[in-house]
C-alpha cells in the first residue's frame, strides 16, 4: 500500500477531515471510505439498553484478584487446620464421629460444658448407650435417687466370686 | 443561583486539571455513567458485568483520587478505568473460551453467519458485534469509542492512554479487518 493511501485511510478511520482529491483518484481508498461510512452508521445504530439504576450489589468473588483469592483460601485452610489440631488435642476425634464408628471411650463422651445444653447431650448420648432419646441413659439407681441395698455387698461378693473362680492349684 | 453553581462545578469537574474533590468526581460520574455503561457493555457483552465494572471503576477512582494529577479530564479518567477493567474481563473471557474449545472440541461452535441470515438490521448488528469481538482488544476499544460512542480522537487517546497516532493506526487496522469480515453481510 502506498504511503499516501495509508495516511489517508488512517485519517478517514479517525474521522478527520480529508480532501477528497485522492479518494476520487484511488478506487481502493474510495471503497475504504464507502465501507467506513457503512461501518460507522452500523456502529452508531448498535442498540443501547437502559442503564441499571441503584447501587450495585457485588457478587460473591467479583473483583477479587487471583492473589487475594489465594490468600483467602490459605487463611481458611489454616483456620481449619488449627481447629482440627485443637480438637485432636482435646481427646481424639469429635464425639459424633467416634460414636458412628462404634468405638466408645471415656474421652468420646459428650460433656455438658462443651455441648452447652442438656438437650443436646441427650440427643447425642442416649442413642449410643441404648437409652431412650427422651432422657439421659443413666443407671437406674441414679435416675430414681434410690439407695441400692446391695451396693455395700458387692465388693465382698466379688471377692468370694474371685476366690471360687481361681484355679484349683492356686487355692 | 444553585443551578448555576452546580453547572460551574460540573463543568469544572469535566475539564479539571487540579486538585479534585469527591463531589466533583461524583458529578463527573453522574454525567458519564450512561456512556461508561454502554462502553463497558460493548466490550464485555454482559449487562450485569458492565454495571459491576462501572461501579468498580467509580470505587477505584474514589480510592485513587488523591493521586489524580489532572493530566486529563475526569471523564476521560473514569472512562479509562472502565475501559481497562472491561478489556481485562474480555481478555480473561477470551482465554477461557479458547481453553474451552481446546479442552472440549465437541463443545458447541458459534454459528457461522451467512448473507441470507444477515439480511435484517438485527442480524447485521449481531454480525458486527461478532466481528468486533474477534478484533484485538485495543482495536475494538478504539473503534467503539470513536465510532459507536463518537468520542473525539484526543479523548480516545486519553482513555486508552496512547498517542493519537497510535489510535489512528488502531482505527485503520480495525476498519480494514471489519471490512474483510463483513464483506458478505454488506452485500
Amino acid at each position: 500500500m502506498k504511503r499516501e493511501c495509508r495516511e489517508l485511510r488512517e485519517s478517514l478511520a479517525a474521522g478527520e477531515r480529508v480532501t477528497l482529491e485522492h479518494v476520487g483518484r484511488c478506487a481502493e481508498c474510495a471503497a475504504f471510505a464507502r465501507d467506513l461510512e457503512w461501518l460507522r452508521s452500523e456502529a452508531a445504530a448498535l442498540p443501547r439498553p437502559p442503564v441499571p439504576e441503584g447501587p450495585r450489589r457485588r457478587r460473591v468473588g467479583a473483583g477479587l484478584g487471583g492473589r487475594r483469592s489465594l490468600v483467602a483460601l490459605a487463611s481458611a485452610l489454616s483456620l481449619a487446620l488449627a481447629v482440627g489440631l485443637a480438637l485432636r488435642d482435646r481427646g481424639g476425634a469429635p464425639p459424633a464421629r467416634a460414636l458412628d464408628a462404634g468405638v466408645k471411650r471415656a474421652s468420646d463422651e459428650p460433656r455438658l460444658d462443651l455441648l452447652g445444653s442438656l438437650d443436646e447431650a441427650v440427643r447425642v448420648y442416649a442413642p449410643a448407650t441404648g437409652g431412650s432419646t427422651g432422657r439421659l441413659a443413666l443407671p437406674r439407681s441414679e435416675q430414681s435417687h434410690e439407695i441400692d441395698p446391695l451396693a455395700s455387698l458387692r465388693p465382698a461378693a466379688l471377692l468370694i466370686e474371685d476366690e471360687t473362680t481361681k484355679p484349683r492349684r492356686e487355692r | 443561583m444553585g443551578l448555576e453553581q452546580s453547572t460551574i462545578v460540573v463543568t469544572g469537574a469535566l475539564e479539571a486539571s487540579g486538585p479534585t474533590s469527591e463531589a466533583e468526581l461524583a458529578a463527573a460520574f453522574a454525567l458519564c455513567r450512561e456512556r461508561a455503561f454502554w462502553i463497558a457493555l460493548d466490550i464485555v457483552r454482559d449487562r450485569e458485568e458492565a454495571a459491576d465494572l462501572v461501579h468498580e471503576a467509580y470505587l477505584r477512582a474514589q480510592r485513587s483520587l488523591p493521586r489524580f494529577r489532572g493530566e486529563c479530564s475526569l471523564r476521560s479518567y473514569l472512562l479509562r478505568l472502565v475501559v481497562n477493567l472491561a478489556l481485562k474481563v474480555a481478555r480473561a473471557r477470551r482465554v477461557r473460551e479458547r481453553l474451552r474449545h481446546l479442552l472440549l472440541p465437541w463443545a458447541e461452535q458459534r454459528e457461522p453467519h451467512t448473507p441470507e441470515a444477515c439480511a435484517s438490521g438485527a442480524e447485521r448488528s449481531r454480525a458486527l458485534r461478532a466481528a468486533l469481538e474477534r478484533l484485538p482488544a485495543k482495536q475494538r476499544a478504539a473503534f467503539l469509542l470513536r465510532h459507536a460512542h463518537e468520542l473525539p480522537l484526543a479523548e480516545v487517546a486519553a482513555v486508552l492512554a496512547v498517542s493519537e497516532g497510535t489510535v489512528k493506526t488502531h482505527l485503520a487496522r480495525a476498519v480494514e479487518r471489519l471490512r474483510r469480515e463483513l464483506e458478505e453481510v454488506r452485500g
